[in-house]
Protein backbone atom coordinates (compact mmCIF):
# COMPACT_ATOMS: atom_id res chain seq x y z
CA UNK A 1 0.00 0.00 0.00
CA UNK A 2 1.87 2.86 -1.20
CA UNK A 3 1.79 6.29 1.59
CA UNK A 4 -0.92 9.09 0.72
CA UNK A 5 0.48 12.23 -1.26
CA UNK A 6 1.55 14.66 0.70
CA UNK A 7 2.86 18.13 -0.77
CA UNK A 8 6.14 19.25 1.32
CA UNK A 9 5.13 22.78 0.44
CA UNK A 10 2.36 24.46 2.76
CA UNK A 11 2.80 22.09 5.33
CA UNK A 12 1.88 23.13 8.87
CA UNK A 13 1.68 21.11 11.65
CA UNK A 14 -1.14 21.25 14.50
CA UNK A 15 -1.88 19.81 18.15
CA UNK A 16 -5.51 20.64 17.98
CA UNK A 17 -7.89 18.86 20.64
CA UNK A 18 -11.52 18.94 20.41
CA UNK A 19 -13.65 22.06 21.91
CA UNK A 20 -16.95 20.97 23.24
CA UNK A 21 -19.62 23.27 23.65
CA UNK A 22 -19.37 25.51 26.61
CA UNK A 23 -21.50 24.07 29.42
CA UNK A 24 -23.90 27.42 29.35
CA UNK A 25 -24.82 27.08 25.89
CA UNK A 26 -25.04 23.16 25.28
CA UNK A 27 -28.62 22.88 24.57
CA UNK A 28 -28.49 26.16 22.22
CA UNK A 29 -25.39 25.49 20.18
CA UNK A 30 -24.69 21.76 18.18
CA UNK A 31 -21.86 19.97 19.24
CA UNK A 32 -18.62 20.98 16.57
CA UNK A 33 -18.15 18.69 14.22
CA UNK A 34 -15.12 15.91 14.46
CA UNK A 35 -13.07 16.27 11.50
CA UNK A 36 -9.45 15.04 12.74
CA UNK A 37 -8.15 12.44 14.56
CA UNK A 38 -7.09 14.36 17.62
CA UNK A 39 -10.55 15.63 17.68
CA UNK A 40 -11.84 12.06 17.50
CA UNK A 41 -9.59 10.74 20.64
CA UNK A 42 -10.26 13.84 22.44
CA UNK A 43 -14.01 14.54 22.17
CA UNK A 44 -13.90 10.76 23.69
CA UNK A 45 -11.30 10.64 26.10
CA UNK A 46 -11.68 14.45 27.22
CA UNK A 47 -9.82 14.42 30.59
CA UNK A 48 -7.31 12.36 29.69
CA UNK A 49 -6.83 14.78 26.86
CA UNK A 50 -6.38 17.20 29.23
CA UNK A 51 -4.16 15.79 31.58
CA UNK A 52 -1.71 14.18 28.99
CA UNK A 53 -2.10 16.06 25.94
CA UNK A 54 -3.47 16.27 22.45
CA UNK A 55 -3.72 12.41 21.04
CA UNK A 56 -1.66 13.21 17.41
CA UNK A 57 0.78 15.05 16.11
CA UNK A 58 -0.92 16.28 13.02
CA UNK A 59 0.26 17.63 9.49
CA UNK A 60 -1.93 20.22 7.61
CA UNK A 61 -1.81 20.57 3.76
CA UNK A 62 -4.14 21.72 0.85
CA UNK A 63 -4.33 19.31 -2.45
CA UNK A 64 -4.53 20.70 -5.82
CA UNK A 65 -8.20 21.20 -5.36
CA UNK A 66 -7.40 23.17 -2.35
CA UNK A 67 -9.10 21.07 -0.01
CA UNK A 68 -7.82 20.75 3.35
CA UNK A 69 -6.30 17.26 4.80
CA UNK A 70 -5.38 16.72 8.19
CA UNK A 71 -2.69 13.83 8.40
CA UNK A 72 -1.75 12.35 12.32
CA UNK A 73 2.33 11.70 11.88
CA UNK A 74 3.10 11.23 15.49
CA UNK A 75 1.20 9.53 18.44
CA UNK A 76 1.22 10.99 21.91
CA UNK A 77 2.28 7.78 23.43
CA UNK A 78 1.09 9.18 26.71
CA UNK A 79 -2.31 10.10 25.92
CA UNK A 80 -2.89 6.77 24.49
CA UNK A 81 -1.22 4.98 27.79
CA UNK A 82 -4.12 6.56 29.59
CA UNK A 83 -6.55 5.55 27.78
CA UNK A 84 -5.78 1.96 28.61
CA UNK A 85 -6.28 2.54 32.11
CA UNK A 86 -10.44 2.29 31.05
CA UNK A 87 -13.23 4.35 30.83
CA UNK A 88 -14.41 4.00 34.74
CA UNK A 89 -18.11 5.59 33.55
CA UNK A 90 -17.97 1.64 32.49
CA UNK A 91 -16.74 0.58 35.60
CA UNK A 92 -13.37 -0.34 33.47
CA UNK A 93 -9.61 -0.43 35.50
CA UNK A 94 -6.93 -1.93 34.32
CA UNK A 95 -3.57 -1.27 36.40
CA UNK A 96 0.32 -2.50 36.05
CA UNK A 97 0.90 -4.57 39.20
CA UNK A 98 4.72 -3.86 39.64
CA UNK A 99 5.15 -6.98 42.44
CA UNK A 100 4.19 -9.13 39.44
CA UNK A 101 5.09 -6.75 36.61
CA UNK A 102 1.33 -8.26 35.10
CA UNK A 103 -1.08 -6.04 33.95
CA UNK A 104 -4.70 -6.69 35.58
CA UNK A 105 -8.37 -5.94 34.77
CA UNK A 106 -11.49 -5.10 36.72
CA UNK A 107 -14.24 -7.31 35.18
CA UNK A 108 -17.61 -5.99 36.36
CA UNK A 109 -19.49 -9.11 35.28
CA UNK A 110 -17.89 -10.54 38.31
CA UNK A 111 -18.27 -8.85 41.10
CA UNK A 112 -15.32 -6.45 39.81
CA UNK A 113 -13.08 -8.66 40.43
CA UNK A 114 -9.44 -8.02 39.10
CA UNK A 115 -7.69 -10.42 36.62
CA UNK A 116 -4.78 -10.70 34.69
CA UNK A 117 -4.47 -9.62 30.92
CA UNK A 118 -2.21 -9.66 28.67
CA UNK A 119 0.15 -7.15 26.57
CA UNK A 120 -1.39 -8.69 23.29
CA UNK A 121 -4.32 -7.93 24.31
CA UNK A 122 -4.21 -4.17 25.35
CA UNK A 123 -2.51 -3.43 21.65
CA UNK A 124 -5.58 -5.80 20.47
CA UNK A 125 -7.63 -2.90 22.22
CA UNK A 126 -6.03 0.10 21.21
CA UNK A 127 -5.60 -1.18 17.74
CA UNK A 128 -9.52 -1.51 17.79
CA UNK A 129 -9.62 2.48 18.89
CA UNK A 130 -7.42 3.12 15.99
CA UNK A 131 -9.81 1.44 13.43
CA UNK A 132 -12.35 2.60 14.74
CA UNK A 133 -11.25 6.37 14.38
CA UNK A 134 -10.33 5.72 10.71
CA UNK A 135 -13.68 4.07 9.76
CA UNK A 136 -15.80 6.93 11.59
CA UNK A 137 -14.02 10.26 10.17
CA UNK A 138 -14.46 11.17 7.19
CA UNK A 139 -13.05 9.90 3.27
CA UNK A 140 -10.90 13.43 3.07
CA UNK A 141 -8.98 12.27 6.56
CA UNK A 142 -5.64 10.36 5.53
CA UNK A 143 -5.99 6.61 6.68
CA UNK A 144 -2.88 5.26 6.10
CA UNK A 145 -1.03 6.27 9.09
CA UNK A 146 -4.10 5.08 11.28
CA UNK A 147 -4.91 1.94 9.52
CA UNK A 148 -1.08 0.81 9.13
CA UNK A 149 1.84 2.64 10.82
CA UNK A 150 -0.17 3.34 14.26
CA UNK A 151 -0.89 -0.08 14.47
CA UNK A 152 2.64 -1.89 13.72
CA UNK A 153 3.61 -3.68 16.82
CA UNK A 154 6.24 -1.44 17.23
CA UNK A 155 4.17 1.71 17.60
CA UNK A 156 2.13 -0.25 20.25
CA UNK A 157 4.57 -1.75 22.11
CA UNK A 158 5.78 2.15 22.73
CA UNK A 159 2.56 2.59 24.56
CA UNK A 160 1.80 0.02 26.39
CA UNK A 161 5.61 0.81 27.38
CA UNK A 162 4.31 3.98 28.86
CA UNK A 163 1.43 2.08 30.27
CA UNK A 164 3.37 0.21 32.37
CA UNK A 165 4.67 2.99 34.19
CA UNK A 166 1.56 5.10 33.84
CA UNK A 167 -1.03 2.22 35.29
CA UNK A 168 1.67 1.12 37.77
CA UNK A 169 0.45 -0.28 41.00
CA UNK A 170 2.17 -1.28 44.61
CA UNK A 171 1.92 -4.37 46.37
CA UNK A 172 -0.81 -2.69 48.58
CA UNK A 173 -3.11 -2.27 45.64
CA UNK A 174 -3.76 -5.94 46.23
CA UNK A 175 -3.16 -6.04 49.51
CA UNK A 176 -5.45 -8.11 52.57
CA UNK A 177 -6.91 -5.10 53.95
CA UNK A 178 -7.35 -3.25 50.08
CA UNK A 179 -11.09 -3.51 48.87
CA UNK A 180 -9.40 -4.35 45.43
CA UNK A 181 -9.41 -8.23 44.49
CA UNK A 182 -7.66 -10.46 41.97
CA UNK A 183 -8.16 -13.55 41.02
CA UNK A 184 -5.35 -16.16 42.29
CA UNK A 185 -3.58 -13.84 44.46
CA UNK A 186 -1.89 -15.09 47.38
CA UNK A 187 -4.13 -12.40 49.41
CA UNK A 188 -7.55 -13.87 48.42
CA UNK A 189 -6.19 -17.19 50.02
CA UNK A 190 -5.38 -14.74 53.57
CA UNK A 191 -8.45 -12.98 53.65
CA UNK A 192 -10.45 -16.43 53.46
CA UNK A 193 -7.88 -17.82 56.12
CA UNK A 194 -8.75 -14.97 58.04
CA UNK A 195 -12.50 -14.97 57.90
CA UNK A 196 -12.02 -19.02 58.91
CA UNK A 197 -9.74 -18.39 61.84
CA UNK A 198 -12.27 -15.06 63.16
CA UNK A 199 -14.74 -17.31 63.08
CA UNK A 200 -13.95 -20.62 64.95
CA UNK A 201 -10.68 -19.91 66.50
CA UNK A 202 -11.02 -19.06 69.91
CA UNK A 203 -7.94 -18.67 72.52
CA UNK A 204 -8.36 -21.31 75.04
CA UNK A 205 -5.57 -22.20 77.43
CA UNK A 206 -6.90 -26.10 78.07
CA UNK A 207 -7.35 -26.56 74.60
CA UNK A 208 -4.92 -27.47 71.41
CA UNK A 209 -5.45 -27.47 67.84
CA UNK A 210 -3.80 -29.96 65.41
CA UNK A 211 -2.88 -28.38 61.50
CA UNK A 212 -4.60 -31.73 60.83
CA UNK A 213 -7.86 -31.24 61.98
CA UNK A 214 -7.84 -27.11 61.32
CA UNK A 215 -7.05 -28.11 57.67
CA UNK A 216 -10.02 -30.43 57.76
CA UNK A 217 -12.45 -27.69 58.85
CA UNK A 218 -11.07 -25.15 56.57
CA UNK A 219 -11.51 -27.07 53.16
CA UNK A 220 -14.74 -28.05 54.58
CA UNK A 221 -15.11 -24.37 55.21
CA UNK A 222 -13.82 -23.51 52.02
CA UNK A 223 -16.01 -26.10 50.18
CA UNK A 224 -18.98 -25.75 51.29
CA UNK A 225 -19.07 -21.51 50.84
CA UNK A 226 -17.66 -22.29 47.18
CA UNK A 227 -14.38 -20.36 48.30
CA UNK A 228 -10.95 -20.82 46.89
CA UNK A 229 -9.07 -23.39 48.43
CA UNK A 230 -6.03 -23.01 49.79
CA UNK A 231 -3.58 -26.00 49.39
CA UNK A 232 -2.29 -27.47 52.53
CA UNK A 233 1.37 -26.94 52.01
CA UNK A 234 0.52 -22.98 51.61
CA UNK A 235 -2.50 -23.03 54.82
CA UNK A 236 0.23 -23.60 57.14
CA UNK A 237 2.41 -20.53 56.28
CA UNK A 238 -0.91 -18.25 55.77
CA UNK A 239 -2.13 -19.67 59.12
CA UNK A 240 1.46 -19.80 60.82
CA UNK A 241 1.17 -15.98 60.21
CA UNK A 242 -2.10 -15.24 60.99
CA UNK A 243 -2.42 -17.01 64.54
CA UNK A 244 1.34 -15.49 65.38
CA UNK A 245 0.02 -12.03 64.41
CA UNK A 246 -3.23 -12.50 66.27
CA UNK A 247 -2.47 -14.39 69.32
CA UNK A 248 1.05 -14.28 69.34
CA UNK A 249 1.42 -18.31 69.18
CA UNK A 250 4.04 -20.23 67.21
CA UNK A 251 3.88 -23.63 65.18
CA UNK A 252 4.96 -26.37 67.64
CA UNK A 253 5.46 -30.08 67.10
CA UNK A 254 3.85 -31.57 70.43
CA UNK A 255 0.37 -31.17 70.12
CA UNK A 256 -0.81 -34.49 70.50
CA UNK A 257 -3.95 -35.74 68.43
CA UNK A 258 -7.08 -38.28 69.10
CA UNK A 259 -4.87 -41.03 68.78
CA UNK A 260 -2.40 -39.76 71.14
CA UNK A 261 0.37 -39.26 68.60
CA UNK A 262 2.33 -35.91 68.42
CA UNK A 263 1.50 -33.82 65.48
CA UNK A 264 1.83 -29.98 64.49
CA UNK A 265 -0.02 -27.45 65.90
CA UNK A 266 -0.72 -24.61 68.54
CA UNK A 267 -1.68 -24.80 72.54
CA UNK A 268 -3.51 -22.30 73.65
CA UNK A 269 -6.03 -21.91 70.58
CA UNK A 270 -8.93 -24.52 69.74
CA UNK A 271 -12.24 -24.20 67.29
CA UNK A 272 -15.20 -23.10 69.24
CA UNK A 273 -18.10 -26.30 68.75
CA UNK A 274 -20.86 -24.48 68.39
CA UNK A 275 -19.81 -22.18 65.64
CA UNK A 276 -18.28 -25.08 63.53
CA UNK A 277 -21.93 -26.86 63.89
CA UNK A 278 -23.47 -23.32 63.23
CA UNK A 279 -21.03 -23.18 59.53
CA UNK A 280 -22.41 -26.91 59.36
CA UNK A 281 -19.05 -28.23 59.45
CA UNK A 282 -17.74 -31.12 61.82
CA UNK A 283 -15.02 -31.64 63.98
CA UNK A 284 -13.02 -34.49 62.97
CA UNK B 1 -41.20 6.07 36.22
CA UNK B 2 -43.73 5.21 32.53
CA UNK B 3 -43.24 2.61 29.76
CA UNK B 4 -41.71 4.95 27.79
CA UNK B 5 -39.11 6.72 30.44
CA UNK B 6 -38.06 2.95 30.79
CA UNK B 7 -37.31 2.16 27.28
CA UNK B 8 -35.59 5.12 26.67
CA UNK B 9 -33.35 4.20 29.95
CA UNK B 10 -32.85 0.73 29.17
CA UNK B 11 -31.76 1.67 25.50
CA UNK B 12 -28.97 3.67 26.71
CA UNK B 13 -28.56 1.05 29.34
CA UNK B 14 -27.85 -1.77 26.69
CA UNK B 15 -25.70 0.63 24.65
CA UNK B 16 -23.16 1.53 27.41
CA UNK B 17 -23.68 -2.47 28.40
CA UNK B 18 -22.64 -3.51 24.72
CA UNK B 19 -19.73 -1.19 24.86
CA UNK B 20 -18.62 -2.25 27.90
CA UNK B 21 -18.52 -6.04 26.81
CA UNK B 22 -16.99 -5.36 23.60
CA UNK B 23 -14.11 -4.11 25.90
CA UNK B 24 -14.02 -6.38 28.08
CA UNK B 25 -14.17 -9.62 25.22
CA UNK B 26 -10.38 -8.43 24.20
CA UNK B 27 -9.19 -7.89 28.04
CA UNK B 28 -10.45 -11.64 29.42
CA UNK B 29 -9.26 -15.18 28.43
CA UNK B 30 -12.25 -17.30 27.89
CA UNK B 31 -12.46 -19.97 30.77
CA UNK B 32 -14.79 -22.63 30.43
CA UNK B 33 -17.35 -21.43 32.25
CA UNK B 34 -19.72 -18.83 30.20
CA UNK B 35 -20.88 -16.33 31.75
CA UNK B 36 -24.82 -15.10 32.77
CA UNK B 37 -26.59 -13.38 30.46
CA UNK B 38 -28.10 -10.71 32.60
CA UNK B 39 -31.14 -9.67 32.83
CA UNK B 40 -32.75 -6.00 31.03
CA UNK B 41 -33.02 -5.04 34.64
CA UNK B 42 -29.58 -5.94 36.04
CA UNK B 43 -28.64 -3.91 32.82
CA UNK B 44 -30.06 -0.93 34.40
CA UNK B 45 -29.29 -1.40 37.69
CA UNK B 46 -25.38 -1.60 36.49
CA UNK B 47 -25.72 1.45 34.48
CA UNK B 48 -27.47 3.45 37.26
CA UNK B 49 -24.42 2.49 39.45
CA UNK B 50 -22.01 3.75 37.38
CA UNK B 51 -23.84 6.65 36.58
CA UNK B 52 -23.79 7.43 40.37
CA UNK B 53 -20.25 6.83 40.65
CA UNK B 54 -19.34 9.09 38.52
CA UNK B 55 -21.66 12.31 38.74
Amino acid sequence: MAQEEQPDTHVTCQLVKHKPVPWLYRNEMPEPEVKTPSQWFSKRWPQQAEEFGTPFLEAVYLDNDLEKHVNPISMNEIFFASILAGDEHLGHKVVFYTPDEEFYFRDPREGGIFKPTTEPKLKTLLSLFLLQCAEELKDSTPKFNLFVRFRKDDELQAVINKARSLLAVDKSFFGADSPNIRTGGREEGLKVAKAFINMVVEVNPQKSLTLTDSYTAFREFCVKNGLLLVERRHFQDLVGEIITEQYGLGLRNDILNSSGRHQRGWRGIGMREDDLARLGLEKN
Amino acid sequence: MNTQQHLEELKVAMKQWAESERILKILRTETGKPLKQPSNEEIIQWHKKNNQTHT
